[in-house]
């Protein structure tokens, strides 16, 4: 299938709209708006606005937007957040797995080092930091990753368990995820899942054999079925736990559109896609032709969302639905994601590290569950990471819609997908726009609505 | 930069965008912090209220010198007046306290005492605490302002520890107090309780029946002031700076410099007309309340006390007035010029001042408007005579600052001529003479902004800018008198105006009354009491200088009683055509 993209500008670099780091102009059947990047703020313009900002001089431009609002100050500043509490640890109970997925990041469940399982005593100690600091009332997170973290089933059971208690003597609330291949997950597991209310993220890359082709067993077999039969009682069942399929797209599963009304069928609660921007073997990361194929692919996706959407369908499209919260509350952040701030991923021997994809990584290692964080590799982590010292994200319009990227595919492969989200940004604006004309009541909702991971 | 983007319409459509949007106008959901006047710190209660109640079970007015008294009114109605008594729920005086000083109250408030405060009118006569006692009453055995004695009841102590005695006298309709005065003890009230909740006496809405409802109409109406302090009640026109002359001053400077009543009706040209002196006296020609409902709009922003139009310039800096070279040139300078400038300066404006006519006593059916212009132009000579006399004392201060204890002489000698620009030839003699056209014409030319005393200081502002050398509170008392300056100008300027209506001969006004400096040995009395002055303020500024604050102190303190003989042995000569001969070449 062939699809019309639209031109945003991505193999050049000349409108003033895409090329101003302050504001974005766009336009829909409602009008003309901008973004104004400061504050991630939105704004109804004049038809003239965009010619008439494009000859003003800096200092014009500069009085106009500072009309705009009653801040005096920037919505984010150079100054990295300091002493954070911890609220999310994911624990990688198992660096191992019966897959073979060649573009892993944690190359083949191990992250290039022995196989093994976390102890109890790590998973415990772990357990206890994360409940170190949660006050009453506090909201925290327990995730188990691995490799496939359910080859170490009784430790993911107890680690549960043990933190239940724990949450309730303090009075806080701790909410569970895991994060699995999906081949090994048994009607036992499901009960657990629906009891302890687990967000379960799946990781499926297609439909039947392509899926099959990137993700199959160490003997080569494909595991579609398999997972498919192992998530029935799941999916059936929807119970408390709320299942995702994540799909990290390679240049082999770019039809992103099938696999969605797919997935959807099947009952999913969100489905979401990730481009694989850096994997250990390059031949299955993305370049800039895969990308400009997968926005095409993506706003067709969004098109349908859309439409669901306008309709008063359900089709959890999650990074559509995400996207859509996220502009209409004016999301504006000064990192992608939490890493290393509130979040941090664990090895199986205790490592701290900034996030899941680091574990065993030395350039996100911030200390270690049984000595604590180092605060210096931690503040070095937030000062370095920051959006505003990250190039060339400056000189960008989505950097606080964006955060600025995937800190472990930056730092491991740099920044191919710009122009891929500014493009896929571009259409959620639009789409913004025109369901808040039409369906102002959808962003009336409970923020219930599930978040991209 | 014209504004082109003023022109474009922009819509907020996120939340982020909403939230933080400037709305044009003052929709409902402007922010309190952010509105015209809706929102004003110290406008959520009258802390005045609070002190109704200082003492237990009972509660206080404090009522002010009626302005415009029925002759049949009732005299002396000023001070603190006994409103009623009110102790039943009073959380000081529960019933069955067994506290001696409660069950006390407790009798007189349901005795004899209560029979007796029921009839007539009840004021505090004084109050004590401790070794202190303060008169509700001036010298001159006439009731002080309620609103004064306000101010002493704020600086009572509370606490069991430190019980405060009042003295309650019932006032006959004469003002003459003829029944035994009521003493009653108690601590005064703790206005809040140790969780910081006002204490339980006061009843809903207590703390804040003072004030007014905050909108367009509070502009005129307001009665306690408050709104002045964002929303002037006196200011000065907008000026033209592109008719300012070459030198930066205005073309025309009693234009510019004349305070008008921002609500006024008038607000063309020709309705420029000077704020006259009272509130009441303004109103005829202020916008009424239909008005002020169109009109609060138009009511121009006021920047630095003057009304300004669609543009604000900032006043052109004064010429360059660069520093004294060094250290010493500079303390040569106060020692040497300035501080005697400003004693010989504070001995003529009160000189000056005695010239002017009892206000009482002159021809009210001839002159209705003089007692009104008389009391205005007597306060405001005596307010720049006190005016100089502070800036002696700072003068001096710099003085002891820079040359440290040892060195430093008080400097309390009046100079003997007075200059009023940069040119040599403008130093006048020191002379004693009475407020006649000429003198004040004199007094205006020494005040005026960019003259001699007014470039003095400022080159003491421009030397001490280095902090380094110099401390931070010198450099703050400099540009004090510096600016004080341009306030005495204006005072003269406005004095001028308003004595220049009446006709002058011959050295005969009717604002002025004959006065000769005393060559007979009849002003001795208040001579000497002048010397006392001058005793007093070197003493005074020795001890200081030498961070003896308790020996200061007491010398000020006879310092004042002084001055207080002495303006009224002035007024008394003054009264017989005596002027008070303060140098040497004045007296016989």
């Amino acid at each position: 299938m062939t699809l019309d993209v639209p031109d945003l500008g991505l193999d050049r670099r000349g409108p003033p709209g895409l090329s101003d780091p302050r504001v974005h102009f766009f336009d829909t059947e409602h009008g003309h708006h901008m973004l104004a990047t400061d504050g991630s703020r939105i704004f109804d313009v004049d038809p003239g606005l965009r010619d008439a900002f494009a000859g003003w001089d800096i200092a014009e431009q500069g009085a106009f937007l500072a009309g705009l609002g009653m801040r005096k100050v920037p919505y984010i500043d150079d100054v990295p957040p300091a002493d954070m509490p911890i609220r999310a640890l994911s624990l990688a109970v198992a660096q191992k797995c019966n897959l073979a997925c060649t573009y892993c990041y944690a190359s083949g469940g191990d992250f290039g080092v022995p196989a093994r399982n976390m102890e109890w005593d790590v998973a415990k100690t772990s357990v206890d930091r994360l409940m170190e600091k949660a006050e009453p009332g506090a909201r925290v997170n327990l995730a188990f990753m691995g490799g496939e973290p359910l080859v170490n089933r009784p430790l993911v059971r107890r680690a549960t368990e043990y933190a239940r208690e724990c949450a309730a003597a303090q009075g806080c609330t701790v909410g569970f995820s895991i994060t699995t291949n999906g081949t090994l997950v048994t009607d036992e597991d499901a009960d657990f899942f629906n009891d302890h209310r687990f967000a379960v993220t799946v990781s499926l890359d297609g439909v039947g054999p392509t899926h099959d082709r990137l993700r199959s067993y160490r003997g080569g077999r494909g595991s579609f079925e398999t997972i498919l039969k192992r998530l029935e009682p799941l999916l059936g069942r929807m119970g408390q736990a709320q299942v995702s399929a994540r799909v990290t797209v390679t240049p082999a599963n770019l039809e992103l559109r099938e696999t969605l009304d797919h997935f959807v069928s099947l009952g999913f609660h969100s489905v979401g896609f990730a481009p694989m921007l850096s994997a250990p073997d390059a031949r299955h990361q993305m370049d800039l032709p895969h990308l400009h194929e997968m926005l095409a692919q993506m706003i067709d996706c969004g098109k349908a969302c859309e439409a669901a959407i306008l309709a008063g369908r359900s089709y959890p499209f999650s990074n559509m639905e995400a996207a859509l919260m996220e502009i209409h509350r004016g999301t504006h952040r000064p990192y992608p994601c939490g890493a290393g701030a509130g979040y941090f991923g664990v090895s199986a021997d205790g490592g701290v590290f900034a996030c899941h994809r680091f574990v065993e990584d030395d350039a996100g290692a911030i200390g270690s569950v049984q000595q604590g964080l180092d605060p210096v590799r931690r503040d070095g982590w937030l000062a370095d990471r920051h959006v505003h010292k990250q190039t060339p994200c400056q000189s960008c319009w989505a950097q606080y819609l964006c955060g600025g990227g995937c800190h472990h595919e930056v730092i491991h492969r740099g920044r191919p997908a710009c122009d891929y989200i500014r493009g896929w940004l571009d259409h959620c604006l639009g789409a913004y726009v025109r369901i808040s004309e039409a369906r102002p009541d959808y962003f009336e909702q409970p923020s219930a609505r599930p978040q991209a991971s | 930069m014209t504004e082109p983007y003023k022109k474009l319409e922009v819509a907020p459509r996120n939340l982020t965008a909403r939230a933080a949007y400037r709305a044009a106008g003052n929709p409902a959901n402007t922010r309190l912090d952010s509105g015209v006047g809706n929102c004003f710190p110290g406008l959520e209660m009258d802390v005045r209220d609070l002190d109704r109640r200082f003492f237990p079970g009972l509660v206080f007015n404090a009522v002010r010198v009626p302005l415009n008294p029925a002759p049949d009114a009732p005299k002396r109605t000023e001070g603190f007046h006994l409103v009623f008594v009110d102790y039943m729920y009073d959380p000081m005086l529960p019933a069955n306290s067994d506290v001696a000083w409660v069950r006390k109250l407790l009798a007189d408030y349901t005795g004899e005492v209560a029979d007796r405060l029921a009839e007539g009118r009840w004021f505090i006569s004084s109050i004590m605490q401790g070794e202190k006692k303060i008169s509700a009453y001036k010298r001159n055995g006439e009731p002080i302002d309620g609103m004064t004695v306000w101010r002493f009841v704020r600086s009572l102590e509370p606490g069991e520890k430190s019980p405060v005695t009042i003295a309650l006298e019932r006032r006959e309709h004469d003002g003459e107090v003829k029944e035994d005065l009521i003493y009653l003890q108690a601590p005064r009230r703790q206005y809040r309780t140790q969780d910081g909740v006002f204490d339980g006496a006061y009843q809903p809405g207590e703390l804040t029946q003072s004030l007014c409802n905050p909108w367009s109409h509070d502009f005129r109406d307001c009665g306690c002031h408050y709104w002045p302090s964002n929303h002037p009640d006196v200011v000065m026109a907008e000026v033209d700076e592109t008719e300012a002359l070459p030198t930066g001053q205005t073309a025309d400077p009693m234009a510019a410099e004349t305070y008008l009543d921002w609500l006024r009706n008038d607000r063309g040209p020709a309705g420029d007309v000077a704020a006259r002196n009272t509130v009441e006296e303004n109103r005829p020609y202020q916008i009424d309340h239909y008005q002020v409902n169109q009109m609060w709009g138009e009511l121009p922003i006021v920047v630095e006390g003057r009304e300004t139009g669609t543009f604000y310039e900032a006043a052109p800096d004064q010429s360059f007035v660069g520093p004294y070279p060094d250290r010493k040139a500079m303390i040569d300078a106060l020692g040497a010029k300035l501080a005697p400038l400003e004693l010989v300066l504070t001995m003529q404006y009160l000189y000056a001042y005695f010239s002017l006519a009892d206000p009482e006593q002159v021809d009210h059916a001839r002159w209705p408007a003089l007692k009104d212009d008389l009391i205005f132009a007597r306060r405001a000579i005596l307010g720049v005579s006190i005016g100089e006399m502070t800036h002696l004392r700072w003068a001096n201060q710099m003085l002891w600052t820079l040359q440290g204890p040892d060195v430093y002489e008080p400097v309390i000698t009046p100079a003997q001529s007075i200059r009023t620009g940069p040119d040599p030839s403008q130093n006048y003699p020191r002379t004693l003479s009475p407020l006649t056209p000429d003198t004040l014409d004199r007094f205006i030319e020494i005040e005026r902004p960019e003259g001699f005393i007014d470039r003095a200081y400022a080159r003491c502002v421009a030397t001490m800018l280095d902090r380094k050398e110099y401390p931070a509170h010198l450099y703050e008392l400099a540009v004090r008198i510096d600016t004080d300056g341009d306030e005495h100008f204006l005072r003269f300027s406005h004095m001028k105006q308003i004595l220049s209506k009446y006709p002058f001969k011959d050295g005969v006004a009717p604002y002025l009354r004959p006065l000769t400096p005393d060559t007979e040995g009849k002003a001795d009395a208040a001579m000497a009491n002048f010397h006392k002055v001058e005793a007093g303020l070197k003493a005074a500024y020795t001890a200081e200088a030498k961070g003896d604050m308790a020996a200061a102190q007491a010398s000020i303190a006879k310092v004042r009683s002084a001055m207080e003989d002495f303006r009224e042995e002035g007024e008394a000569l003054a009264a017989e055509g005596i002027g008070i001969p303060f140098w040497p070449e004045h007296q016989a």
